[in-house]
């Protein structure tokens, strides 16, 4: 989508009378890309539904606070990125860590995984998952998203530096993973 | 380069591109009607706390209008004279009048 696109849409969502236009063009364009950002997040199928919903609904909400300093895309991966971690943190409970949920999560991979997924994509998730959700999520963004750091930065209100160390720590552990599992 | 990069950042869960256009339609619709039932309930709640408003202070001023009612009796009562005094104030006739008084001698007004 290009820029004109975006400003259009941004045009349309600040605009009473355009408002819901501007919004389901909205997910329309990015909808398949949020939901898979998601399902990354929470895995499991029903999970991700919900928080699509969640997200959608808090887009909607607060169109009116898109004040443009941010670009709409890290705007709407803001607002994904934090109703995924809230539910996750819902899962986990009050006296639990948002990590604790990670094995519970690679359970439910297999169960929902693909008949036709090869092994080193489970294995690859399973290295995902063993990763410190926040480091999960924002390697999820770098790798599957291919967002620069400044706007995963954005997103994840975590400095520049400190991602790009954390993607390469994370790196060197999934690769450590499945050199364990495969070889 | 990636030992990983062979992936091609598939995911071991598929799911249909009709599936997910379904799904973020829904959402779609459901965050509009969401905002709107929203819009209503507030509006339904802050019809409800100005009548609820309204009904306290009817009562509260209900309840000094009554106050003030009575002690403006109060004030008549504590300000006229003591009756003893009233009743030594009296001539004989006034007095043998009260006495013999009856009320078919209430004129009509």
């Amino acid at each position: 989508m290009t820029l004109a696109d975006n400003d259009n849409i941004v045009r349309l969502l600040k605009s009473s009378d355009t408002r819901d236009q501007g919004f389901r063009l909205l997910l329309k364009e990015y909808g398949d890309t949020l939901y898979w950002h998601i399902r990354r997040i929470v895995v499991n199928h029903d999970d991700a539904e919900d928080v699509m919903q969640e997200t959608a609904i808090n887009i909607y909400r607060h169109i009116d606070k898109f004040n443009e300093a941010s670009t709409l895309v890290t705007w709407i991966y803001r607002i994904a990125t934090n109703e995924s971690i809230r539910w996750l943190n819902r899962r986990a409970g009050w006296f639990s860590s948002i990590d604790s949920v990670s094995p519970t999560l690679y359970q439910e991979l297999t169960t929902e995984a693909s008949p036709d997924s090869e092994k080193i994509e489970l294995l690859f998730q399973k290295a995902l998952l063993s990763l410190p959700t926040q480091q999960r999520i924002a390697f999820n963004m770098r790798y599957y998203n291919e967002l620069s750091y400044e706007e995963i930065a954005k997103i994840t209100g975590k400095n520049v530096n400190t991602l790009k160390t954390n993607y390469h720590f994370a790196v060197e552990k999934i690769k450590k993973v499945l050199k364990e599992n495969v070889l | 380069m990636n030992s990983f990069d062979s992936l091609n950042k598939r995911m071991p869960l598929k799911e249909t591109p009709e599936y997910i256009s379904g799904l973020v339609d829904r959402c779609a619709e459901n965050a509009i009607a969401h905002a709107s039932l929203s819009r209503a309930g507030i509006m339904r709640r802050v019809y409800v706390a100005t009548a609820a408003a309204a009904a306290i202070l009817a009562g509260v001023l209900l309840w000094h209008f009554n106050e003030s009612a009575s002690l403006d009796q109060a004030e008549i009562i504590a300000a006229s004279p003591d009756l003893d005094t009233v009743l030594n104030s009296l001539s004989y006739e006034e007095t043998q009048a009260l006495y013999t008084y009856s009320v078919d001698e209430i004129p009509e007004y």
